[in-house]
């Protein structure tokens, strides 16, 4: 139903009526600020696609875009970002998540790498002066792996050259020498010692922990009984001889360690002398392969020199002699051979996520806990201990991307402990160091630990995440806006136009090949952006969030697929949508029902004085919803006071409080210039049970509480949304669709009756993207939507009554909604007054 | 009375048939590495048990109630009472240790293993052991033998009854992988000894090596050719010569040396192993474990 502002009161002052219009396609717009706005066209509703424009048949016949569409700030943010050699010029990508932006990030980092310059190489070796402090060494890119391999190599020499050479007549010509001097000394000691016993009737005899002289007789030893029988000076003389034997054996045994230290270091002597050899041949060629590598030569020498005094580690221990097959030492990683071993952790070519063999690596960490981040010291369990060593040292993101750049999501890095401070520690320390989570947190546990030599660091770091995350680390984190100094802020969404419905299209077909999916013909595609743009929330722009699209070209192609077609087209779309919609609307059916058996009241039809429909917007998950509330407004004399029954029962959140006040704001600018505000009123969300927040409904409330003072009804049929600021404009609100669905869905189960409609702010018609069966139902006569910029004329649209404006005189027009307002305020004005003069009440002015 | 075995054969009992067995002598908490191996070999090669004796002197627990015997520590630095309940605590704890070392390796080489002490005079407890269950024993003695020990070695073997032949080290040896090498010096001990070679051998895969040991150039050259006659068309034994000299031990040693030995087969009452001469040293300082037979 459609009305036609009175444009004069009548005298008498009978109320000034505005006259139904009918559905007349020469409406004149409402471009008169001064008419309320007719209905809108049925082309503001929806902005489809013509297929014929889009110039293919199918999607088959474009070529797939792989890079972003439309975000040109954010790539140029980017490319500056990249291309700005600063360690604290890092870049924090913000944008909505599944919107394609990481897969295209990488892509133009990628490219933009393939032209950098290879980092280098880098290893940890054993430290041999301070073995907890593994020593890092950089090394000429792609030169790592065969240093690694070079040292293995000479290992693998020695084991093979050492036993030999230790089995050559040489060498065991001299140890027996060696041998032969200390064993005979002592040999000949003992001997002596045992000759002397002998003569003296006394045996020298071993026990597991020593020696023990007994007396003999007849050159067998004497029982003690026997021995008590002898005469007592030749026990005495047996006990004699005993003791300065057992003197002359301490001294020969205390020889023995003495002798065998002499003995050890003659058998080293001669060991390093026949290692010397050896070691130096086998790790020669590997010397002079680094040779323009001072820093590596210099472990090479270190390690010959430690390889010389412990060559005894490749003589074959117990076990190894027993295997039937000898294996190499990288296969075997025999604990004797690993400090002479290389822990490559970082080598050219292997940092790529594409296993790029040159060029700065790019890499995305797609778990950022602070291991994964920072490196890791791993530890073995052995005897009931946790033990490490540097080949258990292993790389972070960092080493791999050094030199290049490194991907994060910014969200799930924040959710990992200790993984963001260690992230910025590393970029404001331009190092990697690789501490043990427990020593950060400070634990005291009994691990043996290192302390690796720190690498240098240079890379640039992006953060992917929403606007809050960086908004947030910005206001929070002293130290986030001094590292991430590159904002590319990519948009939600693009502009529609020509150009981009080509390149949506062009994406759409991207998606089809990288999934291997049926094509999609023009209609389809047509749909599909239509889709975009409802994403979006405007009709005038697309949505950018290419995960959600994917899922919706993936889902149609299973109805096309389930349809035996091998194009998918905007039926198949069509489908998929609603499909989905299907699947997650259980929430919405149980609201409709609810209203539908009149538990939630809610009028579609007939008049009310201080009640009219509002609006609200569920969202669970993706999925959203509009349902129409009851507002009611009850109004009487008092003390200048709205009750906004939400606040007071703490169901109403800051924004709703805001809108209330504006309304408040509204009212006593308007009608209390110069008498008091004595109004006492209380608006209420009908069976409204959970929280309600922000300021959408105020413009709906204020409709109610005027319709309350003036004391006309509302038309039910309408639903009403939009924020109304102090002056009476009204303003804009989200989920507008969603709305304007959810009053038209409750208005069809209950057959439309043509007089319904819904009142929605005029700058929110761009965004207007409805079903269509809302479109076609709007085309056939039996749904409205209103685009209203003013008070005055929604409220003359809702109760079909002038709103009135004040006249020369200081009044509005008589009969008008303006006018009954004010005449009630003013009533209620005069009547505080009296009462106040009786004492009965506060005093005017005291709102 | 000694009683000499009267068996010339070479022989241990297969596992199961209960005539004999490998029978290792432990004495101390750690034996020897390549002793126990050169047992398990003899085991291996005849596939017979193998049977540890650790054998508690009972001479020692005897003198603990002799109030003038003491013990002088292996380090020379402390003088204690020889006490029986100490004594005998020692005696299972090294025993306890060297049989697990055993156990370990026996089950390694896949030989039938058990284990007993025995508390007796060192040779007599072998003895009993023996004649236990023989005649086809042989003893294996798990420490090395030292100059101090040759007597006793000596007592070994003429004393048991019911072993065929001993297994020993020395201290100075250091591998048991390379040919087996049978010494000799009796031609007609030839055959019986190359067939004890042969069955080392076939174990460990490994070649033969002959060492004659004459008086002379003509006994050389007699025995070389009689060798060659029992060797047939075997092109794999390879055979060397030495001249009997004054330092026979040293010109025996320099000989298995130059054959990379890792087994050497002799015989007791030659010129080498003398039945009442010294042959510690040559044992003492071979490298390869030494099995003597009668």
């Amino acid at each position: 139903m459609f009305f036609k502002r009175g444009t004069k009161s009548d005298q008498d002052g009978r109320p000034a009526t505005v006259k139904p219009l009918s559905l007349a396609a020469d409406v004149k717009s409402g471009t008169d600020p001064q008419l309320p706005p007719p209905a809108l066209a049925v082309g503001e509703l929806r902005r489809t696609v013509d297929p014929a424009k889009l110039g293919f048949k199918t999607t088959a016949e474009l070529d797939p875009i792989t890079g972003l569409i439309g975000q040109d700030r954010a790539l140029e943010a980017l490319e500056f970002g990249m291309q700005m050699h600063a360690h604290d010029f890092n870049i924090f990508v913000l944008g909505p998540p599944a919107s394609g932006k990481r897969t295209a990030i990488k892509a133009q980092l990628a490219a933009q790498a393939k032209d950098g310059k290879t980092p280098d190489d880098w290893v940890y070796v054993y430290n041999f002066d301070e073995p907890n402090r593994p020593t890092a060494l950089r090394l000429p890119p792609g030169r790592a792996r065969p240093f690694a391999k070079g040292m293995i190599a000479a290992l693998d020499e020695l084991r093979a050259v050492v036993p030999t050479a230790i089995e050559s007549d040489d060498y065991q010509a001299r140890r027996r020498a060696i041998e032969a001097r200390f064993q005979a000394g002592q040999d000949e000691a003992l001997e002596a010692l045992d000759v002397k016993a002998k003569a003296q009737g006394i045996a020298v005899l071993r026990t597991p922990q020593g020696f023990a002289f007994a007396p003999m007789l007849d050159g067998n030893v004497i029982k003690p009984e026997s021995f008590s029988s002898l005469p007592p000076d030749m026990q005495a003389e047996k006990r004699r001889q005993m003791e300065v034997l057992e003197k002359d054996l301490a001294e020969i045994l205390e020889r023995v360690p003495k002798a065998d230290k002499l003995r050890r270091g003659q058998f080293q002597e001669l060991n390093e002398d026949v290692a010397r050899r050896a070691v130096l041949s086998a790790l020669d060629d590997l010397a002079a392969a680094f040779a323009d590598l001072p820093h590596v030569v210099a472990h090479i020498e270190a390690a010959s020199a430690d390889l010389v005094r412990n060559i005894a580690i490749f003589t074959a221990n117990e076990e190894e002699s027993n295997a039937p097959i000898k294996v190499s030492v990288e296969t075997v990683r025999d604990p004797r051979y690993r400090r002479y071993l290389v822990n490559v952790m970082v080598a050219a070519g292997e940092s790529g996520a594409q296993g790029v063999a040159a060029g700065a690596p790019v890499v995305e960490e797609i778990n950022p806990v602070y291991s994964n981040l920072i490196g890791r010291i791993e530890h073995v369990a052995q005897n009931g201990m946790l033990i490490t060593d540097f080949l258990l040292t292993k790389p972070g993101a960092l080493h791999r991307a050094n030199g290049g750049a490194l991907l994060i999501d910014a969200r799930k890095l924040l959710l990992s402990p200790y993984a963001y401070e260690a992230l910025k520690r590393a970029l404001k320390s331009r190092e990697i160091r690789i501490e043990q989570p427990s020593e950060i947190a400070g634990s005291v546990a009994s691990v043996q630990s290192l302390d690796p030599e720190p690498i240098p660091l240079d890379v640039k770091v992006i953060l992917t995440g929403e606007r809050d995350i960086y908004y947030a680390l910005a206001q929070n984190d002293p130290d986030f806006l001094g590292l991430f100094k590159v904002q590319a802020d990519f948009d939600d969404a693009i502009p529609r136009n020509g150009e981009t419905d080509t390149a949506y299209a062009r994406l759409i077909a991207s998606i089809v090949r990288e999934h291997k999916l049926n094509p999609l013909d023009a209609s389809g595609v047509g749909r599909v952006i239509e889709e975009g743009a409802r994403m979006a929330d405007d009709r005038e722009k697309l949505s950018v969030s290419i995960g959600r699209i994917s899922d919706l070209v993936r889902e149609a192609d299973y109805w096309s697929r389930k349809s035996k077609r091998s194009v998918t087209t905007r039926e198949d779309v069509a489908r998929a949508i609603l499909a989905e919609i299907q699947r997650a609307d259980r929430m919405r059916d149980r609201a409709q029902e609810t209203i539908d058996r009149g538990v939630v009241l809610v009028d579609v039809a007939g008049e009310k004085i201080g009640q009219i429909n509002g609006l609200a917007v569920l969202q669970l998950g993706n999925f959203s919803f509009g349902r129409p509330s009851r507002i009611t407004a009850r109004v009487r004399m008092g003390t200048g006071r709205i009750t906004d029954i939400e606040r007071e029962a703490k169901l109403s959140g800051p924004l709703h409080t805001k809108g209330m006040m504006i309304l408040w704001g509204f009212l006593a600018g308007r009608y209390a210039q110069d008498v008091p505000l004595a109004l006492a009123a209380s608006l209420v969300f009908e069976q409204s049970y959970g929280g309600v927040d922000g300021d959408s409904a105020s413009s709906t409330e204020l409709y109610a509480l005027l319709s309350a003072l003036a004391e006309v009804p509302i038309k039910q049929g309408f639903a009403v949304t939009g924020s109304v600021n102090q002056w009476g404009e009204v303003q804009a609100i989200g989920g507008v669709n969603e709305k304007i669905e959810g009053f038209f869905d409750v208005c069809k189960a209950r057959n439309l009756s043509g007089e319904q409609g819904v009142l929605i702010p005029r700058s929110n018609v761009q965004h207007l993207m409805l079903r269509e069966d809302v479109v076609e139902a709007v085309a056939a006569g039996k749904f409205a939507i209103h685009g209203v910029s003013k008070i005055d004329h929604g409220i003359e649209l809702l109760t079909g009554i002038a709103a009135g404006e004040r006249g020369a005189d200081g009044n509005f027009s008589p009969g008008s909604i303006n006018a009954r307002v004010e005449a009630r305020l003013r009533a209620f004005a005069e009547r505080a007054r009296g009462y106040s003069k009786g004492g009965g009440i506060n005093g005017p002015g005291t709102a | 009375m000694t009683v000499r075995a009267a068996i010339d054969v070479v022989h241990v009992a297969e596992a199961g048939e209960n005539r004999g067995r490998v029978v290792l002598r432990l004495v101390s908490a750690a034996p020897d590495r390549f002793a126990i191996e050169a047992a398990l070999l003899v085991a291996r090669a005849y596939q017979s048990e193998l049977e540890s004796i650790f054998i508690e002197d009972q001479h020692l627990v005897d003198l603990c109630a002799h109030p003038d015997v003491h013990e002088v520590s292996l380090c020379g630095r402390e003088r204690r009472e020889l006490s029986p309940v100490t004594l005998i605590r020692q005696f299972a704890y090294a025993a306890r240790q060297a049989e697990r070392r055993v156990a370990v390796m026996a089950e390694r080489a896949e030989i039938q293993y058990r284990a007993r002490t025995m508390r007796d005079d060192p040779v007599h407890a072998l003895n009993r052991a023996c004649a236990e269950a023989g005649p086809w024993n042989v003893i294996a003695l798990a420490d090395p033998v030292g100059t101090r020990d040759r007597s006793a070695v000596q007592r070994l073997l003429g004393e048991i009854v019911g072993a065929t032949g001993i297994v020993l080290v020395g201290t100075a040896v250091r591998r048991i992988d390379g040919p087996v090498v049978v010494v000799v010096e009796d031609v007609e001990r030839l055959p019986l000894m190359l067939r004890v070679a042969g069955r080392l051998a076939v174990e460990r895969d490994s070649a033969i090596g002959v060492v004659l040991a004459g008086a002379g150039d003509d006994a050389l050259a007699s025995m070389d050719a009689s060798v060659r006659l029992l060797l047939g068309d075997r092109a794999d034994v390879r055979i060397l010569q030495v001249r009997r000299a004054y330092r026979h031990a040293g010109a025996m040693h320099d000989a298995l040396r130059r054959l990379g030995c890792g087994f050497v087969i002799g015989q007791a009452g030659g010129a080498l192993l003398p039945a009442d001469g010294d042959w510690g040293e040559f044992a003492r300082s071979l490298e390869c474990p030494l099995f003597v037979v009668r």
